[in-house]
């Protein structure tokens, strides 16, 4: 414990020397100037080891920005209308506000709910059906699907290695080489993985630096009991695949059976994290509860009234939840946003 | 200086754990150069013993359907050499893709010489590679693996063939498209080939024997029953007829010759 505190005060250390560094920042023209904040990596305290240990691709700032550039850049979209950061809003903890499913080229609509960019490092597999695995192979997605950016990804680094500006920075970040795709899905890694989300009023009062209300204290108790076993700190999720009993909508999304093609898996999809959940409105893997207080009453009312086939063990009857009780959870969900994750500058468009 | 130094600091600490009246084995023979040699691979796709004609040859499946080829490639990985002796020597990490289009001869080095009398090798790309990052060469799916790779279920297609019957069941296009991929479970796609070579094969350093293989397309479609294309004209995840094609590829391949 006490070399692992050790460990992390000193990464955390080299962090804050890293911040003081200022990166180059590309403009429209080409030209290169100063200045935008740069992110660095640390586990916070009491975390498990990540997933993604930028292995064979170690993180540097020349890296990080390339990355961020990247998720910023419409270039990666089919007309070059959007870019990653399209969807996913760093006001809505990196997703999409107010949007139940994704929009991509041309008003294309897909069949789900774009989710917030945070702690990917800590995920075993991506997507609400989990069909991605690897932090590096997730961007090819949204790039190539034709409901999204609809592009190639041949096509992409094309774009890309038609620019000197992008090939200067390649090779800034990864040395002679120009412009790959491995490249690409590296950097955005860096920038997606450096995106940790840990400093919500529930992480203070972990750390003994705060105290919850007495409405989020009963809150608190109240999430402990009735959902904690799913949404697990400190991730708020066991990233396991559950089917929570929403009755399939016209999509008819089959879940993680779309990857896994067992029957059993139907309807089950990802257990998000509940960090940021008062900012990633609407809710579910199809966007269909616009609020936390309609997430809510469809765990206690819906799922008690109408429950369906297939619906999750721990779930069946519904999760009882008096008014008092949904009033004192929301409080306590509330202490799970991380305003200063949202308002980093580092993970902000550069430009 | 620094490196030298945590050798004879680890070697001390190795040397600490000895005990005094042990005898102190010799050390192991240094690799030099030209202990170990490069073997090359050609593999050639063939229907029936012939080299496949892409395109304009049209061709008859077990199910007496017709049928041409507009694409037919596939991952080679993880070879292995095995000595008479049985001794199996895992070759040095490589990837091939296999393309009907565009045939080339392939090198591996730094193999320990010997005399060899079986290869081993997957078809396909291991469940580590898989899921270890975005990969670059053979496996780059923005150059050479173009249209190789599942990004919504991460995974390279292991295998694929496509072309077009009059009997397709699509009927607007006549198109076939079988996609043979995925890496886990009971439908995986991964299958391990073992041939003995025709003759042994010598590998020393300065020289690089090319070992020739064929694979035969034709097998792809057999079985009991075999596949019907007015059945199934695509396959494009895991399914039972990936399965089939797998268990069918597994047994199409044969060294025919080793060029000196």
């Amino acid at each position: 414990m006490l070399r692992r505190r050790f460990a992390t005060s000193f990464i955390l250390a080299l962090s804050l020397l890293a911040a003081c560094r200022k990166d180059p920042v590309l403009t429209a023209d080409g030209t290169v100037h100063a200045e935008a904040p740069i992110a660095t990596f640390a586990v916070p305290t009491g975390w498990p080891a990540p997933r993604y240990a930028f292995a064979g691709n170690p993180l540097t700032p020349e890296g990080f920005t390339l990355g961020r550039e990247l998720f910023y850049e419409p270039l990666l979209s089919r007309d070059s209308s959007i870019s990653c950061g399209f969807c996913h809003q760093p006001e809505a903890a990196f997703a999409n506000a107010a949007h139940a499913v994704s929009h991509g080229v041309e008003d294309r609509l897909g069949n789900r709910n774009a989710q917030g960019l945070f702690n990917l490092a800590w995920h075993p597999g991506f997507m609400w059906d989990g069909g991605v695995v690897g932090l590096e192979n997730q961007p090819i997605v949204p790039i190539q699907h034709p409901n999204e950016m609809d592009l190639p990804i041949a096509t992409a680094v094309e774009r890309l290695a038609a620019q000197p500006a992008y090939q200067q920075r390649f090779e800034a970040a990864f040395g002679p080489g120009g412009v790959t795709y491995p490249r690409m899905a590296r950097a955005l890694a860096q920038f997606m993985a450096t995106m940790v989300s840990s400093g919500s009023k529930w992480d203070r009062v972990s750390a003994g630096q705060a105290s919850f209300t007495p409405e989020e204290a009963s809150g608190a108790a109240v999430f402990q009991q009735r959902c904690q076993s799913c949404h697990q700190p400190p991730l708020f999720s066991d990233f396991s695949f559950r089917n929570n009993g929403l009755r399939p909508s016209g999509a008819n999304d089959s879940g993680r059976a779309h990857i896994t093609h067992d029957m059993a898996d139907l309807y089950r999809f990802k257990v998000p994290s509940l960090r940021n959940v008062g900012y990633t409105a609407p809710y579910f893997h199809d966007g269909r509860a616009a609020t936390l207080e309609a997430t809510l009453a469809h765990y206690a009312d819906t799922l008690a009234s109408r429950p369906l086939p297939g619906t999750d063990a721990t779930l069946i009857g519904g999760v009882p939840l008096s008014p008092a009780e949904r009033s004192n959870l929301l409080a306590f969900l509330k202490t799970l946003n991380d305003p200063d994750f949202i308002t980093n500058k580092a993970f902000h468009a550069p430009r | 200086m620094k490196p030298y130094l945590s050798f004879a600091l680890l070697a001390l600490a190795l040397a600490g754990c000895q005990k005094k009246d042990d005898i102190v084995d010799p050390p192991p023979p240094v690799q030099v150069p030209d202990s170990v040699g490069t073997v090359q691979f050609r593999y050639t796709p063939v229907v029936g013993g012939e080299p496949l004609v892409m395109r304009t040859k049209t061709y008859t499946n077990a199910a007496g359907e017709t049928f041409n080829v507009t694409a037919h490639k596939y991952f080679v990985s993880n070879f292995s050499l095995t000595d008479s002796a049985g001794n199996e020597l895992v070759l040095p990490q490589a990837y091939f893709l296999v393309d009907a289009d565009s045939l080339r001869t392939v090198s591996i080095s730094g193999i320990r010489s010997g005399r060899y009398t079986k290869l081993s090798f997957l078809i396909g790309v291991d469940s580590a590679r898989n899921t270890s990052g975005a990969q670059d060469g053979d496996l780059n799916p923005a150059g050479r693996a173009v249209g190789m790779f599942w990004d919504w279920s991460t995974g390279y297609i292991m295998a694929k063939m496509e072309g077009t019957s009059p009997q397709s069941k699509d009927p607007a296009n006549r198109t076939l498209a079988f996609h043979i991929g995925t890496f886990t479970g009971k439908l995986t796609a991964l299958r391990r080939v073992t041939l003995p070579l025709p003759a042994a094969l010598t590998v020393k350093n300065g020289t690089a024997p090319t070992i020739q293989l064929q694979s035969d397309l034709g097998a792809w479609f057999g079985g009991t029953p075999p596949i019907s294309f007015a059945q199934v004209s695509a396959v494009m995840s895991a399914t039972t007829t990936s399965r089939q094609i797998a268990d069918n590829y597994a047994t199409a391949y044969k060294v025919v010759r080793i060029d000196p």
